[in-house]
């Protein structure tokens, strides 16, 4: 029999440690379903990416840009004609998106006036037509698209997306089984049909959204309110580079940023400055975007194009010269940095003794091995492919690092891949000693766990979940 | 002389004056129609015609427009903007040597106008005339005083040095 005195005694505990977890347990799942109920709803969330073993949350896509097609003393089609065969077949990417300039509108001459030229459509056509459709393949308008053609006439009646949907500005979504992953491809380009000027600042390039632009982003980024991740693209860079040539988005930016912020977007991919670079942009932006800016694949050197993978929401990207293999990208864990800043949107991973490396390796060739080290360092362990459990991604390697012996601190994982030639891809990241349940890398297992394994049960038991809410490792 | 004299001579006079500010005014006004028509005809060839490939039919506004802009430079051969647009249709059309007379002329009637020598040296170029080329992009550098401008041009220039 209990007392009464004793029964009192339990009721007093009841919301004490260490039997109050439960309590919290549920009143973070009340205060979540409150902010869930009441929160606007937003488009997506840079924050989801998550550290786990699961292999198969995963799915990449190919950014180019510029390919300027009939300018003199490029390898424009060439180029243009690999990407949409060679590297489709090889990459298997869910969709390719070109960032405008897909013409030069210069046509053999010494300049891009006197454009647009149909010869550089029917040329592009001829390549595009027999090897993409408009289900895998975005391309979007740039500058060379809108000199001396205000309605963009010949982009419409020649592009792949101008002539599948009417538009000038795209939008379209990857709906698979672990969530919808929205993509949004806008039209930064001028819309006055100014010719091509070699004065400063605009040289006939008067880029911008105009309010029309602005109400389709909108409107589209409102479509989709349950996008796990939203991803962003256009021809310009959204701010001066530095280079006085490089023009940018002049008018409706702050709009545009406002709404990427607003609507939680992660990512705002473009091209234009015929230069490689990876950032991060927050100006204007609550948190910001990952700024990823994509060489030409067709005029300049070097011709590049990116990888860019989502691994259970994490992004990681590459960018390749076309035709060298093997394309090598780490896609789990995350890279720590961005340009050399420290990416926002990433994990720490724990020192557990098999922590999750996933690698995405791309040949023509046969790939012979894929293996990683840790610390630039020591002995190099082997992967395996995921298609032995998954035949799904034959081109995705993993393996099980034990990283129990390491200090807290920042550390380097390599990858590298014998195919064609070897190559290595190298990552930053940060291990904490934390705790089972910190889906994070935040060093505490809280609320922000809690609505990832409510997305994605199958991550932990809810017990274990439980038993570890409320722990805090930091140092 | 009576004073009837003098008032019919200065009826007369005043006969001639208005005929003459009349054609004028019908030169001016009827340069500017031929040159609307002819941009009209144009703009429907190049803009809706040619990006589907239906050449034949563009080429036919094609050379209506050049009637029109041929009848703007018949009533007022300094019309800047009728040269311009003649220009632009034969590069469109592809008669290049046509389309460097006429920007030729441009650049004689409006010297300022950089763009006109732009024009130029790229119909130039597509002649393989580069030497002439070379010629308007150095006439262009003495239009500008802009730094930027001239880097661009230099690096035209050296384009075409290699290409010669």
């Amino acid at each position: 029999m209990i007392g009464k005195e004793r029964l009192a005694r339990i009721r007093r505990r009841s919301c004490r440690m260490p039997a109050f977890r439960p309590c919290l347990l549920a009143a973070a799942l009340v205060a979540l379903l409150l902010v869930g109920s009441f929160s606007p709803a937003v488009a997506g969330n840079p924050h989801s990416a998550f550290y786990s073993s699961s292999n198969d949350r995963i799915f990449w896509f190919i950014h180019a840009s510029d390919i300027h097609v009939g300018a003199v003393g490029s390898t424009d089609s060439t180029n243009l004609q690999w990407l949409v065969t060679t590297a489709k077949n090889t990459i298997s990417p869910s969709f390719i998106v070109v960032t405008g300039d897909m013409t030069d509108s210069s046509n053999g001459g010494l300049f891009p006036i006197g454009g647009p030229y149909q010869a550089e459509w029917n040329e592009y056509r001829s390549i595009v037509d027999a090897n993409v459709t408009s289900s895998t393949y975005y391309d979007i308008p740039g500058n060379h698209e809108a000199y001396n053609d205000q309605y963009f006439a010949y982009y419409l009646a020649n592009s792949v997306q101008g002539r599948a949907t009417g538009g000038t500005q795209h939008s379209w979504t990857r709906n698979l089984w672990f969530g919808e992953y929205h993509f949004l491809g806008v039209n930064t380009a001028d819309n006055t049909g100014r010719s091509f000027s070699i004065f400063p600042p605009y040289y006939g390039d008067h880029a911008g959204l105009d309010s029309t632009e602005l109400a389709f982003i909108t409107s589209e980024l409102q479509a989709h309110p349950n996008a796990v991740l939203t991803l962003v693209f256009g021809h310009h860079p959204l701010a001066a580079t530095g280079d006085a040539l490089d023009t940018y988005i002049y008018y409706g930016r702050d709009e545009f940023v406002s709404l990427m912020s607003g609507n939680g977007a992660s990512l705002y991919g473009y091209g234009h400055t015929h230069d490689s670079s990876e950032s991060f942009y927050t100006q204007g932006m609550t948190e910001g975007v990952f700024y990823f800016n994509v060489s030409a694949l067709g005029k300049d050197s070097p011709n590049q194009y990116t990888v860019t993978a989502i691994d259970c929401n994490g992004i990681a990207s590459v960018t390749q010269n076309v035709s060298s293999w093997p394309v090598v990208l780490i896609t789990a864990p995350m890279d720590r940095y961005l340009g050399g800043i420290v990416n926002p949107y990433t994990y720490s991973i724990p020192n557990s003794s098999a922590n999750p490396i996933r690698a995405l390796v791309f040949d023509t060739a046969a790939v012979s091995q894929v293996q990683y080290r840790i610390d630039t360092a020591g002995s190099w362990y082997p992967m395996q492919r995921t298609a032995t459990n998954n035949p799904n991604y034959p081109h995705l390697w993993e393996a099980a690092w034990n990283a129990s012996a390491l200090a807290s601190g920042e550390h380097t994982i390599e990858v590298q891949a014998t195919g064609s030639t070897v190559r290595t891809d190298s990552i930053k990241v940060n291990v904490l000693a934390t705790a089972t349940g910190d889906f994070t890398g935040d060093c505490d297992v809280d609320g922000s766990d809690l609505a990832i394994l409510i997305a994605t049960p199958s991550l932990l038991d809810l017990a274990t979940f439980a038993q570890n809410f409320g722990k805090s490792v930091c140092p | 002389m009576t004073r009837r004299t003098i008032i019919c001579m200065f009826l007369a006079l005043l006969l001639v004056l208005s005929t003459g500010i009349f054609s004028m005014c019908q030169a001016q006004g009827g340069g500017s129609s031929h040159n609307e028509r002819g941009w009209g005809y144009f703009k429907k060839g190049f803009y809706e015609y040619a990006p589907h490939n239906k050449h034949q039919e563009a080429n036919q506004y094609y050379e209506m427009a050049i009637v029109e802009f041929k009848k703007a430079i018949a009533v007022n051969e300094g019309d800047v903007a009728a040269h311009q647009n003649l220009a632009r249709v034969y590069h469109v059309q592809q008669k290049y040597a046509l389309s460097a007379a006429e920007y030729k002329r441009v650049t004689e009637l409006s010297p300022e106008d950089v763009d006109a020598y732009l024009n130029l040296a790229d119909a130039y170029y597509r002649l393989h005339r580069y030497g002439e080329a070379i010629e308007q992009l150095e006439l262009a550098k003495t239009k500008t005083t802009d730094p930027v401008a001239i880097g661009k041009l230099n690096g035209y220039i050296e384009k075409l040095e290699k290409a010669r």
